[in-house]
């Protein structure tokens, strides 16, 4: 599932480097706590969510480049 | 090869965060053996060997289920005090492709392009960025430049690709099974520097393309045109 991130969102990756041609690897914290590490975003964009998962990117506190 | 753990490998497992959801992405010594092997284990139990197989063995425990593929597994005879998790550059699912494959596709082999040293531009390359966005945030299209931490190929790979025809999806190790549509042209000035090495394997796909990294981006005015993918 591609979930469209928050302009803000959006200015913050497009301003950090890529991970390769055309995406980012980030880590997303939720604002209930939850992690989810090491997931593509799209042209700074759209973040891929695998088993269809469903995340509202209003719920999303911080997000950042993936570390390893 | 699918193996089981032994209870002492399962708990340092669970000491281990995870890569990704269900699993993790480790190394280990086989007892008796001087290197480590790369292993994907799922759920602190079921271990699978990181090779050319993954995926064919992730079909075989899909097909006959977790608890089954567990209870045929073989042992798994590794060192626990060997393991460690593995670094990034192994995170992603890769695909090898044979030499023969590889020399009919015109891949390339060696190290990604960030792990090379700078160079200057030298004013004349054409370098290509792909994209399935029009709208690719990686150009900026008012000052006509790459913008910072962005990633081309060069324009002779980038015909190879369109000319063999190869896949540019498998070839660049896009994560994305959108279709490329767009090829955005860069011609770097002498001032601006890039990193230029191999795209590694990644999502499945075997990389082998070339990469150019731009730390910086590049000047204004040295992006230039947009065609559609092959055109």
């Amino acid at each position: 599932m591609k979930i469209k991130l928050l302009q803000e969102q959006i200015d913050l990756l497009a301003n950090l480097p890529e991970t390769g041609m055309g995406y980012q690897l980030v880590d997303i914290k939720l604002k209930d706590g939850q992690t989810f590490n090491g997931k593509v975003v799209l042209n700074s964009t759209h973040l891929q969510m695998e088993d269809e998962r469903e995340i509202d990117p209003n719920e999303i506190e911080t997000i950042k480049l993936h570390k390893e | 090869m699918i193996y089981k753990a032994f209870y002492s490998d399962t708990q340092k497992f669970l000491s281990l965060p995870e890569t990704g959801m269900g699993y993790q992405v480790i190394e280990a010594k086989r007892s008796g053996e001087i290197y480590k092997n790369k292993y994907v284990v799922y759920n602190g139990e079921l271990v699978i060997d990181l090779d050319n197989r993954l995926l064919e063995f992730k079909e075989k425990i899909k097909i006959k289920g977790f608890s089954k593929a567990l209870s045929e597994a073989e042992n798994w005879l590794c060192e626990t005090e060997s393991i460690s998790l593995v670094s990034k550059s192994l995170l992603l699912e890769k695909r090898v492709l044979s030499e023969t494959e590889k020399k009919d596709k015109k891949r390339h082999s060696g190290s990604g392009a960030r792990e090379h040293p700078k160079e200057s531009a030298n004013g004349r390359e054409i370098f290509v960025r792909l994209s399935a966005y029009e709208n690719d945030r990686r150009i900026d299209f008012v000052k006509k430049r790459l913008v910072e931490g962005s990633y081309t190929t060069t324009y002779l790979d980038y015909l190879e690709c369109v000319r063999l025809p190869d896949d540019p999806i498998d070839r660049y190790a896009l994560p994305n099974d959108d279709p490329v549509e767009w090829a955005f042209y860069v011609r770097p000035e002498t001032k601006d520097q890039l990193q230029r090495g191999v795209v590694q394997p990644a999502f499945g796909h075997a990389g082998g393309g070339i990469e150019a990294f731009f730390e910086n981006g590049t000047s204004v005015d040295t992006y230039f045109d947009k065609k559609p993918y092959g055109k």
